[in-house]
């Protein structure tokens, strides 16, 4: 079972997350809502990854398409087309993306709780994503994430319990102040 | 009074005076003598007294040498005993010490053997990716399956729309035509069947590997920080 707020919890967490990885070079993250329909997501495909524990299993998933806005958005080579047109760099930049925003979920938790690792990244089909509820998840949240250039991305966090989960967690003082900072 | 006899006057004068002055004097003497002779019989008293307490002292002399003498005796036993359970308290803690770095060196191998763990998980996450190209592989062989059930639907309705054509004579041919279409059908339902078990199958596979990958870093930074304090207590058993 996971507790209200442990879920809480770990929605802050990804919301931090969301905010340190899927503005990129040229925007901020404006807003994080969350969505309750997972129709609304148009995307084709998904990055994957995964925080491991004794206690739960936490997957966590980042939808895109691989369009020329999107490309451009993660590649980040003004006037590069080659590599922006290269589908290995543009994985590449989306998998380093996924990284980010699981790294700093991931340091979050590592506050909480002794022994968590983070898994490699992988790109799966955005189908996969109807079958979530197979993963069993104590806690199955997708969100809506909005750029100040008016972007949207869609996030789905599932966390798989093993065992009661409720920690009590606040945000570092030093997470406040690099948000802060990643706003300039 | 001629001088003679004022002097004979005078020296009989200071004569009785120096005869008075004596008896004075014999008087005080006297009366000293009196004295001593208490202080005699006083000084007897104290040397008694003297030599009663010197009595006593030699005796309290002799009673603390013989302590002595039986504390130096076991002085010297507790001293022997002593270094003995040192000595004895020495090797056991000399013995323990030795045990314990073995145990340590041993726990060391151990841990050092574990660690080679991340072989193994590299082998499921290299068992992974061939999977996921399988699993790709599958998936396009079932996007061809779908292709060509799509294609026989086409088929069977144009078999159809031809045996109408045909009248009565196409009848047969219009009930084999519609028997190939709802096998088609089926073909294309099992199709999309397959495909939706792919798809979770990929889900699965990728969530159960990353699991096994997360969990095996998880297990091989534990190892790391068991070595490190191991290595510690190694240290502090040879310092």
């Amino acid at each position: 079972m996971i507790s209200t707020r442990a879920q809480k919890n770990f929605d802050q967490m990804l919301t931090l997350g969301i905010k340190a990885s899927l503005g990129g070079s040229t925007s901020t993250i404006s807003e994080v809502e969350p969505v309750t329909n997972l129709k609304d997501i148009k995307d084709t495909h998904a990055v994957m990854i995964t925080v491991a524990s004794f206690l739960f299993r936490l997957s966590l998933i980042i939808y895109f398409s691989p369009d020329e806005e999107t490309r451009r958005r993660f590649v980040g080579v003004d006037g590069d087309d080659s590599a922006v047109a290269d589908d290995q760099t543009f994985f590449d930049a989306i998998r380093e993306c996924c990284n980010v925003c699981c790294g700093t979920l991931n340091r979050e938790l590592a506050r909480v709780f002794p022994h968590v690792a983070m898994s490699t990244p992988n790109i799966i089909e955005r189908e996969c994503c109807y079958h979530l509820e197979t993963l069993k998840g104590g806690h199955l949240q997708h969100f809506r994430a909005t750029t100040d250039t008016g972007s949207k991305f869609y996030v789905t966090l599932c966390v798989r319990d093993y065992a009661t989960v409720d920690f009590e967690w606040t945000m570092a003082q030093e997470t406040e102040s690099s948000g802060e900072l990643e706003l300039f | 009074m001629d001088n003679t006899t004022a002097v004979l006057l005078i020296a009989a004068l200071s004569i009785a005076a120096y005869l008075g002055w004596s008896v004075v004097q014999l008087k005080g003497q006297l009366a000293s003598m009196v004295n001593a002779e208490e202080a005699n019989a006083e000084q007897q008293r104290l040397l008694i007294q003297l030599d009663a307490q010197d009595q006593e002292i030699q005796a309290l002399r002799d009673e603390c040498e013989q302590n002595h003498s039986a504390l130096k005796v076991g002085a010297i036993d507790l001293h022997q005993e002593s270094d003995a359970g040192e000595i004895g308290l020495l090797e056991r803690s000399r013995h323990a010490s030795a045990t314990a770095l073995g145990d340590s060196n041993d726990l060391a191998g151990e841990i050092l053997a574990l660690l080679e763990l991340a072989k193994t998980f590299e082998r499921w996450h290299a068992d992974m990716n061939e999977l996921v190209i399988h699993n790709r592989e599958m998936h396009e062989k079932n996007d061809e399956f779908a292709s060509i059930v799509k294609h026989m639907i086409i088929v069977t309705l144009n078999a159809s729309i031809e045996a109408a054509r045909a009248g009565q004579s196409g009848r047969g041919f219009a009930v084999v035509a519609d028997e190939m279409r709802t096998l088609a059908s089926r073909a294309e339902s099992l199709s999309d069947g397959y495909r939706h078990g792919l798809h979770q199958n990929d889900l699965i596979t990728t969530t159960t590997f990353q699991d096994l990958q997360a969990g095996g870093k998880m297990i091989i930074s534990s190892l790391t920080r068991l070595n490190l304090i191991n290595n510690k207590i190694k240290d502090d058993l040879t310092s």
